[in-house]
């Protein structure tokens, strides 16, 4: 029953985050750099789950995290659609970590 | 209902990254000893992976069940300034559509979401609605053949995503402001790498500030 009681309470309270736009008027509170929010977003994970991988004390996870970025830049340079820069990356990073 | 299975496509690179996690969730959550239903119902109605394997940690733990709900909802904080800045792209819908939007907003359909020009709401619907239904099937497919992953082939889906948003964002608005920016970024995620979810939350607000104060018309998302 508990395990029940923890999923609902989890489930509000995230909901309730997810939905603080909409109760709270956030021209009062002048939080200017929100607009700049999601560029930061998108940056922070960019750094932290690529960061996950060259950390991850593997040599061959680092060599393919740190060449699956290079050849997604790459790609996105080249005006690929995003499906396929995914795709383009995740060949490359599996590819190189099979290798090991 | 076109828009609505437009959202659903443009959500493909999400679901790809989306599919492996879910996955590994619902295999953890089988060998934690949740029932399957327990674990789905995690998925439908938390719908945050990190903050859900640490739920899952929590009940292998025997932590008491509110402080597992104060675990997940202090992982899950960052949604907060994520939900103030996506009220003002919602804010053209009304406000039950505004509240239905509002369960989907994840890292990933609030990025991919910033990066383009406003659409319409059955477009976001349908973003969020297939996103929502990956991460539960995914689930599903983990209570069930979760040893059976092909996890390494699929890894590195949304790190991508994430890289391509990036650099679509800084293809049109390259300065040397927008290197301190980075720099600024990339530090700050390194340094508070080892707090986990609080250290993302830190980090995305920090750089938002340094962006408002380096270059005021930096970045605006789909503004």
């Amino acid at each position: 029953m508990e395990i029940w009681w923890m999923i609902f309470g989890a489930g509000v309270g995230t909901y309730l985050m997810r939905s603080a736009g909409v109760w709270v008027q956030t021209e009062r509170l002048q939080l200017n750099w929100l607009i700049h929010l999601p560029f930061a977003v998108i940056l922070v994970m960019v750094v932290s789950s690529i960061a996950q991988f060259v950390d991850s004390g593997d040599r061959m996870t680092t060599v393919a995290a740190i060449a699956a970025t290079l050849t997604v830049i790459l790609s996105s340079l080249k005006s690929l659609p995003l499906m396929l820069c995914v795709a383009i990356g995740c060949i490359v990073f599996g590819g190189i970590v099979g290798l090991g | 209902m076109q828009d609505g299975w437009r959202g659903a496509g443009r959500a493909l690179g999400i679901i790809a990254g989306f599919l492996p996690i879910a996955m590994s969730f619902g295999a953890i959550a089988a060998q934690t000893g949740l029932t399957n239903l327990t674990t789905m119902g995690m998925s439908v109605w938390i719908f945050a992976g990190a903050s859900q394997f640490a739920a899952v940690e929590g009940v292998r733990q025997n932590l008491p069940w509110f402080s597992i709900v104060l675990t997940v909802l202090i992982i899950n904080l960052r949604h907060v300034p994520m939900s103030f800045s996506a009220a003002q792209r919602y804010a053209r819908f009304g406000h039950w559509q505004h509240l239905l939007l509002c369960h989907g907003l994840l890292d990933e359909t609030f990025a991919l979401e910033s990066a383009e020009p406003p659409q319409s709401f059955a477009y976001y619907l349908g973003m969020h609605t297939a996103c929502w239904v990956a991460w539960i099937c995914g689930t599903w497919l983990g209570c069930q053949f979760g040893t059976l992953l092909p996890e390494r082939w699929l890894q590195f889906a949304l790190p991508s995503l994430f890289l391509y948003l990036l650099m679509t964002a800084l293809k049109s608005r390259w300065s040397r402001k927008t290197v301190g920016v980075i720099a600024i970024g990339i530090a700050i995620v390194l340094l508070t790498q080892s707090l986990g979810a609080t250290g993302l939350l830190l980090s995305m607000v920090v750089v938002a500030i340094a962006a408002s104060y380096k270059h005021p018309g930096f970045y605006a998302g789909s503004r």
